[in-house]
């Protein structure tokens, strides 16, 4: 497993236990650490959103494999919201996602050393 | 800018609305973090959706530990040592059930929504506090006896609801607190006050005074009280009065005379104090419900049975909560309980069983009342004497504690007072006034015979009055009507406004609990209650109510089926509840029928009016899903009312008042009657006749128009009779809507095209040797929309089946295979 997948899954990790022990409040304060600490790191924004995404989809999917009132409730929570399912779904991650990008280039931004290669590589 | 305060910025601008939204929402929209939190927001609910085969949890003031075993239908059966654990286990597992209807129901019970919502419940919470609800409930706390059973019973209860609160991580909240971002509150004794306060409302806030003024000012009193009457035309009361079959005491209505110009000013004034939202619910005929009892002498077993199905509005969860209470020795009761209500409201224990329907006893007046000042008064006066006003600031506040609106009440000595068109009126309601429910179902569960039941009732059961039925193991059956009916000043009754500066005016007292509707072992070896008027004209002690809260259709249906010769069994007591046979059709369809044959046969009828007569005629009168004459003959009475109630029609052409379907019954009897002249047409006197021809082939034509031809069952029942079990908050996802059913307006299984009422819960009882029952309602017995409980009887009721009621007499009664969890509940400080 390379360095970086590695680290992605550490975030995904971190993303997952924060949430379930903190509620999704985790989501910025992990995103903004994540942020401050890798800020040099190339796309660390959108690794962060990402990684963000993912770990909420595992969270919800996993029980679902177990059991099954987590899909059927998904439909009947969407329609009390009266959204289509897949708006339901769709919320689910990028709700997350833009949490924890915004968070994490607020925590780039912070990071002391100016993230060259990520601006090299935009400029590009 | 730098590139690096460039992501700053960027980042911060994205941040903060998305951290705003996920803390606190946004306008309508709920807090979006706690909401879609996959572990702890609302699909946490997914988590609990089952629950668990065995738990423990502590309550505090317990005595001793508690069991309570939860069959494979998910009732639970509490076993206590004392009466008050019971009733601290009824709590938790009724919050642990039902916490958000629980809520729900307080917050809208005490005018609080707009803590919940904002400013879009003021109109609701005003209604609430305006009619006194929240200052009666206080009242009635202030009154009861701390020593007294009742007393502590709700506070048993509410250490119940609390310890299961106080123990809940908001992961564990339900679902519709995340919809809402709110917080679950606390429980106090008083919600249970205030939920009785509620239900009474539902149930006996009819203020019928409305349509006969609304008569009165278009067509004069001689007219409009014919039209409006006091007693039903058509008697099938529910105190036998020695004739098992109805009578018809149809009378010939008066012609139509001059407005009455006082009423006009008066109807004004009514429809103004009509609460919001009535006018779409306004007929009280939809809270319909039915009870009956059969003496062994008349049942196949040789033992009483009873019935029992109380029609409410349908919505998920359901209001009824079915449970047991075992405390050996003390107390052996099975049934349910609305939630928050500290005891069984409808059920049985070891040695009868009861049922309730409503009375539709009038019992609302209002009074015009002289103040000091039109503006703002702190006056009225009585009898040439100024009183002073009591006063009551209510102050409404929104989701974050802000003030959103201060009102002031007032009250006089007869209640609350509603400023209206310029005029104060005042209003006396039995609601307002002191009663003691709890206590009247804490006795009656420990009732032994049927007489003790009722008369326990009557003692401390004041509102809303009910038609309660009871039958025992020793075989007997009987019927109260029992609730407070107020004595009025002499000549007068219910449907005028009083005149307030008269003392005279006020109520005089009650009636006597002997001079209730009322019956014993009657001779006919049967009672029934299906909301008709409850005692014969002759039978009255005094003004009870009139006919604008009586249905005698459904009273005549299962009058009719109990009068048979067979002897009666639990199957068939099942059977009536969902029997689709109406008399109300019999009776209508056979003169449609008789008039429209030859109609059809002259020359001038339109293919229309014979296709109409034909499919009536074919009719078998019952109102199955797949039936395809039911939807015509309601048509068909929908177009008569349209031709003939002309004129009740106000200004703007809305009719402002509709005579019953009796009284049209009774007009039908009288072909010539001027009441069928339509003055629309002004060169033509219509008759009976004429009328019914135009209303057959409307009705054809609006059908055929809409639904295309009558064959291929494009007009089956089904289409038009649908049956939607809301949720509470009314969102679509936790609702079940469009379901067909059979039964139809009038019928014992009443599935009205509104859609939303409807029998809320179905109990057979036998009382042999050992008590059986078998039940079911509309929803299941969890309150959360991700279990499979939460709506897992519906498919049951739907199709007029019942299940059995496990009715252990102690924990190791109840077969292991018949127990899907088990809760133990133990005192605080044990081990």
């Amino acid at each position: 497993m390379s360095r970086a997948l590695l680290r992605l899954v550490l975030l995904i990790v971190a993303f997952g236990l924060g949430t379930y022990a903190f509620g999704w409040w985790a989501v910025p304060i992990v995103a903004l650490a994540w942020g401050a600490m890798n800020g040099a790191a190339r796309r660390v924004a959108v690794r962060a959103g990402a990684a963000a995404a993912l770990a909420w989809a595992l969270l919800l999917l996993a029980p679902a494999v177990i059991r099954d009132p987590v899909v059927s409730f998904g439909a009947k929570l969407a329609g009390a919201m009266q959204l289509p399912v897949w708006a339901l779904w769709a919320a689910e991650l990028v709700f997350p996602f833009l949490v924890a990008w915004s968070a994490a280039l607020l925590g780039s931004a912070v990071h002391g050393v100016p993230p060259a290669r990520d601006s090299a590589a935009r400029a590009q | 800018m730098t590139p690096r305060s460039i992501r700053a910025l960027a980042g911060a601008l994205v941040l903060a609305p998305l951290l705003w939204s996920g803390a606190r929402g946004a306008g309508p929209v709920p807090p979006l973090g706690g909401l879609l939190d996959p572990a702890n927001g609302a699909w946490a609910a997914a988590d609990h959706a089952a629950l668990p085969s065995r738990a423990a949890a502590r309550i505090p003031g317990l005595r001793d530990a508690v069991s309570v075993r939860y069959d494979d239908r998910g009732v639970p059966h509490i076993f206590a040592a004392t009466e008050l654990d019971a009733y601290r286990a009824l709590g938790y597992v009724v919050a642990r059930d039902r916490l958000f209807q629980l809520d729900l129901q307080t917050h809208a019970a005490s005018g609080r929504l707009t803590e919940w919502v904002g400013a879009r419940a003021l109109p609701l919470d005003r209604q609430t506090r305006d009619l006194g609800m929240p200052r009666a409930a206080e009242q009635k706390l202030a009154a009861m006896d701390t020593s007294g059973m009742a007393w502590k019973v709700m506070q048993a209860f509410a250490d119940g609801v609390n310890a299961y609160i106080d123990a809940l991580a908001p992961s564990e909240w339900p679902v519709e607190y995340r919809l809402l971002g709110v917080r679950p509150e606390r429980w106090s004794p008083i919600n249970s006050i205030h939920l009785f306060n509620r239900m009474g409302q539902t149930l006996s806030y009819i203020p019928d005074e409305a349509d006969r003024l609304a008569a009165r000012a278009l067509v004069g009193d001689s007219a409009a009280d014919a039209l409006f009457p006091i007693d039903d035309p058509i008697q099938q009361p529910l105190q036998p009065d020695g004739d098992p079959a109805p009578s018809f005491d149809f009378v010939r209505l008066p012609p139509p005379g001059r407005p009455d110009t006082a009423a006009q000013e008066l109807a004004a004034l009514f429809q103004s104090i009509e609460p919001p939202g009535r006018a779409s619910d306004a007929d009280p005929r939809h809270f319909a419900s039915n009870n009956w009892a059969v003496a062994p002498s008349r049942t196949a077993d040789g033992h009483a049975l009873l019935a029992n199905d109380p029609h409410l509005g349908l919505t998920l969860p359901s209001i009824w909560y079915e449970t047991q209470l075992v405390v050996p020795g003390k107390l052996d009761v099975y049934g349910v309980t609305i939630p928050g209500a500290p005891g069984i409201v409808l059920g049985f224990n070891r040695d009868l069983a009861w049922g309730f329907t409503n009375t539709g006893a009038d019992v609302v007046d209002f009074y015009r009342e002289t103040v000091n000042d039109a503006a703002n008064p702190t006056k009225y006066r009585v009898d040439g004497v100024w009183k002073p006003l009591q006063l009551r600031v209510e102050v409404y506040r929104g989701k974050d504690g802000s003030v959103l609106a201060t009102d002031t009440v007032r009250y006089t000595h007869r209640g609350p007072m509603l400023h209206r068109f310029g005029a104060w009126v005042s209003m006396r309601w039995t609601l307002l006034e002191p009663s003691h429910e709890i206590t009247a179902f804490y006795d009656a569960a420990h009732a032994t015979t049927a007489r003790e039941f009722l008369d326990d009732m009557a003692r401390s059961f004041f509102v809303p009055a009910q038609n309660m039925i009871v039958a025992d193991r020793q075989g007997n059956i009987a019927i109260r009507s029992t609730g407070h009916f107020p004595l009025r000043p002499k000549g007068t009754n219910g449907l005028e406004i009083f005149d307030g500066s008269k003392s005279a005016s006020d109520w005089t007292g009650y009636w006597p609990v002997d001079k209730y509707p009322q019956s014993f072992n009657p001779a006919q070896g049967y009672l029934a209650s299906a909301n008709q008027q409850p005692e014969a004209p002759s039978a009255r002690f005094a003004y009870l109510g009139n006919e604008h809260g009586y249905d005698p259709w459904r009273a005549m249906d299962i009058n009719r089926l109990l009068r048979g010769d067979g002897k009666v069994t639990v199957d068939d007591m099942r059977r009536f509840q969902v029997d689709p046979l109406s008399v109300r059709a019999i009776l209508f369809d056979s003169i449609f029928v008789a008039s429209g044959d030859s109609l059809a046969a002259g020359s001038g009828a339109s293919p229309s009016l014979r296709s109409a007569v034909r499919i009536l005629k074919e009719w078998n009168r019952l109102y199955t899903r797949d039936n395809g004459g039911a939807a015509l003959f309601e048509e068909v009475m929908r177009e008569l009312r349209n031709f003939t109630w002309d004129e009740l029609a106000d200004a703007d052409g809305r009719r402002a008042a509709t005579p019953s379907d009796a009284v049209m019954l009774e007009l039908l009897h009288q072909p010539r009657s001027i009441w069928w002249d339509d003055r629309r047409t002004r060169t033509v006197v219509e008759t009976r006749d004429a009328i019914l021809a135009r209303a057959l082939a409307a009705s054809y034509d609006t059908l055929a128009v809409r639904y295309g031809a009558p064959d291929a069952n494009g007009w089956a029942w089904d289409r038009f009779a649908k049956v939607d079990i809301r949720h509470l908050l009314g969102l679509p996802g936790f609702s079940v809507l469009g379901l067909v059913t059979d039964g139809g307006r009038g019928t014992l299984n009443p599935a009205p095209g509104s859609g939303g009422f409807g029998p809320s819960w179905r109990l057979v009882v036998e009382l042999g040797p050992q008590v059986r029952a078998w039940d079911t309602y509309p929803g299941g017995q969890s309150g959360n929309p991700a279990s499979p409980a939460y709506e897992d009887r519906i498919s049951q009721w739907l199709v007029g089946g019942l299940s059995p009621a496990l009715f252990p007499r102690d924990s190791t009664d109840l077969p292991a295979t018949a127990t899907r969890a088990v809760l133990t509940l133990e005192p605080e400080g044990a081990r």
